[in-house]
């Protein structure tokens, strides 16, 4: 009984836990006021490798100046990552990528 | 006859996206500019030597693996993916962005690396996306 409790245990942690790969970070020249902080997020999940298009982080620019509106947006840091939710086979990714600045009005 | 074949052609034709790298630049989108949007992208064929080296051996001969292993050797340090004939096939993009916007400052420039991988060969793509701004007539 413990050994199926423990085998359960197992492929439940094999399959939930996920590790995450830092893909690449940027940063531009970050301004002298930096009280208001936005962000943006895009993501996209892939099963088994079989993805056909990286039009997601397309509309990232768009968000990000949704959130600043008249103003200018600095010092970004971009960060794109790849987190695998099945870490055996990668069996379910999700490329995500996030941008941060700050909005001067 | 016809699956295998079907499979086959599936193998070959159909190419998976791979990102390697997102960058978004300052945005401006005050008021006294006019923004028009650009996109830029510049590709070379990449050649995966390991890849062509595993389908020569599975077909009988050991010698693309070698020629494989041999040129691995040589090509070490960190990189983004195939190898390219030509280097500086990227080098343009500076001039393309000036081409689109001549005139204005460019704004929430977002370049991305990415790769299309079929067998043995892929597509080593950087994209460039931004706005054009131009100030407004009053």
């Amino acid at each position: 009984m413990k050994l199926k409790w423990l085998m359960v245990f197992t492929f439940m942690t094999v399959m939930i836990t996920g590790c995450t790969y830092l893909e690449s970070v940027s940063l531009t020249n970050i301004p002298e006021e930096r009280s208001k902080v936005v962000s943006a997020t895009r993501e996209k999940g892939i099963i088994f490798y079989f993805n056909f298009d990286t039009d997601f982080a397309d509309e990232l620019s768009a968000d990000l100046r949704s959130h600043c509106e008249g103003g200018v947006v600095s010092g970004i840091l971009t960060k794109f990552e790849n987190i695998c939710y099945v870490p055996v086979f990668c069996f379910y990714s999700v490329n995500r990528v996030t941008a941060t600045g700050y909005c001067n009005r | 006859m016809r699956f295998w074949l079907t499979l086959v052609l599936i193998m070959f034709l159909s190419s998976c996206a791979y990102v390697y790298q997102v960058q978004v630049g300052n945005i401006d989108d005050r008021e006294s500019f006019e923004s028009s949007p650009f996109e830029i992208k510049v590709s070379e064929t990449g050649f995966n030597l390991e890849e062509a080296g595993e389908i020569e051996a599975a077909l009988g001969s050991d010698s693309g693996k070698e020629v494989g292993d041999l040129l691995g050797m040589f090509q070490m340090g960190p990189r983004t993916g195939n190898p390219v004939y030509n280097e500086r096939y990227a080098e343009d993009l500076l001039f393309l962005i000036k081409q689109k916007c001549p005139n204005g400052r460019v704004s929430g420039l977002t370049s991305v690396r990415e790769q299309r991988r079929y067998p043995v060969i892929s597509g080593e793509i950087v994209k460039v996306t931004g706005h054009c701004l131009r100030k407004r007539s009053s």
